[in-house]
Parts: structure tokens; C-alpha cells; sequence
């Protein structure tokens, strides 16, 4: 489901901007990288935060006008679809790794 | 020198216990399978740290062939869930890594039966292909938990730098990558250990001073894991904010 999530993501930049389908999947794989995510265990939280503080400066840094504002449509774009598809990740490392040690 | 290694055992072998207890407990309340399994783990492989070294420690007539086959069975059916675990926290639905749980598996019970079958209980000498066969399904969720422990802990020091992981959380990754260093060290302490067995060899004394060793330090480790004190979550989140503070401006 979390890849699922990241395809959806991918669209809807894709679709936001002027890049084709493989700029789009590759600039946010990037961003994904560097902030440490898994796209197999990817959640709307992390999405949210990886749009809100690493592609502003992605988008930028490929010639996007107004990274900010694109990044903050593809994210009510993404939320509205997630809301119908029930897309989380309900069982990640983080989560597994936190409940053990009992925080 | 021995006698401390047996008590040192026995010592790990009640933390484990209490560990397994804990995640069951755990368990019962989340309902998830994550911490059913690593319970079961601990629960199936902590007595035999217990009770396989009571009558070598208390100078006894060694113990009852059925009872140490059975715990010897016990701990060896016991790993399979640790493999199962390892792959549903971290490469859930992944071929690779069900391929390795099958091969680790398969290694555990083959090698378990062929080292039950022969010379009338379980050997401990690597001049028997089951002890050896065994010793693979041992090592294998040890390497492979200290693999992903280390890979999960670079990862999530970048999620916290981006807000999307907690220092304590990051933090038990790097523990658990320990973890299986250590139990790898006791495997590779075991096999020293049977090898001087088998030549009758001193090795066995290094092996002895090596498995107390790695057992002091697996408790160490989990102990911070499972039950962190608070000094050390103090210690965690301010050398979290230290490591974080440079990125902030970039």
C-alpha cells in the first residue's frame, strides 16, 4: 500500500509541474533517500513532512516556479486521495521498534 | 573460569525470560505479530540459558537425556521465530528475505535432528555434520539482525533530522544491531568451543571468557533497548539535538 501511495505522490507531481513521469519518480526517490524513508513502508505523515521540508528545495533546484505552493497542492491532492484509499502504513519498523521498548 | 560462564549463562538466560514476558504481554495487548515473535523467541530460547548449565555449575550427574533433548529441540524450534521476526520488521513480503527464513529453518530442524540422531544426544562437536548444519541456522538470524539493525539505525538518523523519527527509536535500532553482533560472537564462541571439543584442544577456556563476554553485553544492550532508564533517554535526546543542530540552518 505505501508503494501505492508513492505512485500517487509521483502522479500528482508529475501532473503539478512541468516534469515528465521520470523526473517526477526519480525527484521524489531522491528526496525519499535523503530523508530515510522506504518507499515499501512510506505513511501520509512522512509524505507530508518530506513535501513540506526536502522538495521545496528539490522542485527549486529543477527550475519549478513557486516550489512551495506546488508542493503544499500536491499534498491536499495526495490527502484527498488517501482519505478514499485508506492508505497507511500501519505496521512500520518505526512503529514496531517503538512499541517494543515500550515508547 | 567455567563456572563463570555457566552462572553468567544462567544470569542471561532469567533476563531473557523476563524480556519474553514483557513482549507477550505486549503482544496480547497490540494484537501484533512483531512482538508475538520475538517473545517466543525469548521465551523458547531463554531456559535453555537456564537450565542447560545447572548440573554442570552445581558439579551434578549431567541432566536426563530426554529433558536436555527437549530444551536443546525447544531452543532450536525457537530461533525459526527470531528469522520470522527479523523479516516481518523489516523486509515484510520481501522474496529474499523468505528465502532466507526458509534456509535458516531449514538448517535449525535438519540440523537439530541429524545432531539428536547420532551418538545419543545432541552434539556439541564440529566434527558432526548436524552440530555443523545447526551452527548455520544459529548464526544466520544473528548476522542478519545485526545487518538490519545497523542499515535501520543510518536510515532513521535521517528521518530524525527531517522530524519523522524519534532519537530513542533510532537509537534501539543501533541496540538491536548490537544484539546480533554479540549473539554472533557467542555462535562463533560456540564453535571455538566445539571445536575444542572435538581436538581436545585449550580453546575451550577463550571460548568460555568469549560467550561471558558476548552474554554481559547482549543483556547490556537489551536492557538499554527494553527498558531504558531515564538517565539514558536524557543522554539519547541530548546528543540527538547536538547531532541535528548543524542541518537546522542548512
Amino acid at each position: 500500500m505505501a508503494a501505492v501511495l508513492f505512485d500517487i505522490a509521483a502522479e500528482r507531481l508529475e501532473a503539478g509541474t512541468e516534469m515528465d513521469r521520470l523526473e517526477a519518480r526519480g525527484t521524489l526517490r531522491l528526496a525519499l533517500k535523503e530523508a530515510g524513508l522506504d518507499v515499501q513502508n512510506l505513511s501520509i505523515p512522512q509524505l507530508q513532512a518530506v513535501f513540506e521540508k526536502l522538495m521545496p528545495r528539490e522542485l527549486e533546484a529543477r527550475g519549478v516556479a513557486d516550489a512551495a505552493a506546488t508542493c503544499s497542492a500536491v499534498m491536499k491532492e495526495i490527502a484527498n486521495a488517501a482519505s478514499t484509499a485508506d492508505l497507511k502504513a500501519s505496521n512500520s519498523p518505526d512503529e514496531i521498534f517503538k512499541r517494543l521498548g515500550g515508547s | 573460569m567455567e563456572e563463570n560462564a555457566y552462572l553468567i549463562s544462567m544470569v542471561a538466560g532469567a533476563f531473557y525470560l523476563i524480556v519474553a514476558c514483557r513482549l507477550l504481554q505486549l503482544s496480547r495487548r497490540t494484537r501484533e505479530q512483531p512482538e508475538l515473535l520475538l517473545g517466543i523467541y525469548f521465551a523458547a530460547t531463554g531456559p535453555w540459558y537456564l537450565f542447560y548449565n545447572v548440573p554442570y555449575l552445581f558439579g551434578l550427574e549431567s541432566m536426563p537425556q530426554l529433558l536436555e533433548q527437549g530444551i536443546e529441540w525447544v531452543y532450536a524450534v525457537g530461533v525459526i521465530p527470531y528469522l520470522l521476526f527479523i523479516r516481518s520488521a523489516f523486509r515484510p513480503g520481501t522474496n529474499w528475505a523468505t528465502a532466507l527464513v526458509a534456509i535458516g529453518t531449514v538448517c535449525l530442524l535438519v540440523g537439530a535432528f541429524l545432531s539428536s540422531t547420532t551418538g545419543g544426544g545432541f552434539s556439541n562437536s564440529t566434527d558432526d555434520l548436524g552440530y555443523r548444519i545447526e551452527w548455520i541456522g544459529y548464526t544466520l538470524p544473528c548476522l542478519w539482525m545485526s545487518y538490519e539493525g545497523f542499515a535501520a539505525h543510518a536510515a532513521a538518523r535521517k528521518r530524525f533530522r527531517t522530524g519523522l523519527c524519534d532519537a530513542i527509536v533510532a537509537n534501539r535500532y543501533l541496540l538491536f544491531g548490537w544484539f546480533g553482533v554479540c549473539q554472533t560472537a557467542a555462535c562463533a564462541a560456540d564453535l571455538l568451543w566445539a571445536h575444542g571439543n572435538s581436538t581436545e584442544a585449550a580453546s575451550t577456556a577463550i571460548a568460555s571468557g568469549l560467550l561471558s563476554g558476548t552474554e554481559i553485553a547482549s543483556v547490556a544492550v537489551l536492557g538499554l533497548a527494553f527498558f531504558p532508564p531515564p538517565s539514558y533517554r536524557r543522554w539519547i535526546d541530548r546528543r540527538s539535538a547536538s547531532l541535528s543542530a548543524p542541518t537546522e540552518g542548512a
